[in-house]
């Protein structure tokens, strides 16, 4: 049973992430939420970088106003929850034990 | 409400971090949260006077209004020396 949770942080793009092996390395058996901000929405975008982030976080969060400013919008029912500040900061101080920013 | 403490390491005109830190320290500060904000290496040039970008937001600016709000900022003294200015 898993007693913790763990939300990490991107901000750069996928490809400047050799892998996320070091979020799964740090989530350990804890939840792991992925906060997607700034270039990092683009995991929601490619078709590749989805299947990578989606095996190692159980919930996905993409700040809508970066992604939006990229020119993307979400597709529904792709498991990718679009969010705004406040949303992000009840993540960080409510929903999740520990913030680790990648 | 708890705290919600950001590490800032770069600088204001490097990328949008900054600007996402200041921005969560908006909707924190909103919700009631107590938020501080240190700045460390780069990210000390967040309390740099005379800031004037033209293509960035000024959140130097920003973040000097905010402090009246009760946003907390501290840096290291030691990254100001290192880039030649005084708080």
């Amino acid at each position: 049973m898993r007693s913790m949770s763990t939300l990490f942080i991107l901000l750069k793009a996928p490809h400047e992430y050799h892998s996320l092996d070091a979020m799964a390395a740090l989530g350990g058996e804890d939840k792991i939420g992925a906060l997607l901000l700034e270039d990092a929405t683009l995991y929601s975008v490619f078709k590749d970088k989805k299947e990578e982030i989606a095996d190692v976080a159980d919930e996905i969060f993409v700040m809508g106003d970066d992604l939006q400013a990229r020119g993307f919008k979400l597709r529904p029912g792709e498991g990718f929850q679009e969010i705004d500040y406040p949303r992000a900061v009840d993540l960080i101080m409510e929903d999740y034990d520990k913030t680790i920013t990648l | 409400m708890g705290t919600l403490c950001i590490q800032l390491r770069t600088g204001t005109m490097m990328n949008m971090d900054t600007n996402v830190a200041v921005k969560l320290a908006r909707a924190a500060m909103d919700k009631g949260h107590k938020v501080t904000v240190f700045g460390y290496g780069e990210g000390v040039f967040l309390i740099k006077e005379g800031q004037d970008p033209k293509r960035f937001p000024n959140v130097g600016k920003e973040v000097q209004s905010m402090t009246k709000e009760g946003l907390e900022v501290a840096v290291c003294e030691t990254c100001c020396n290192a880039r030649g200015f005084k708080r």
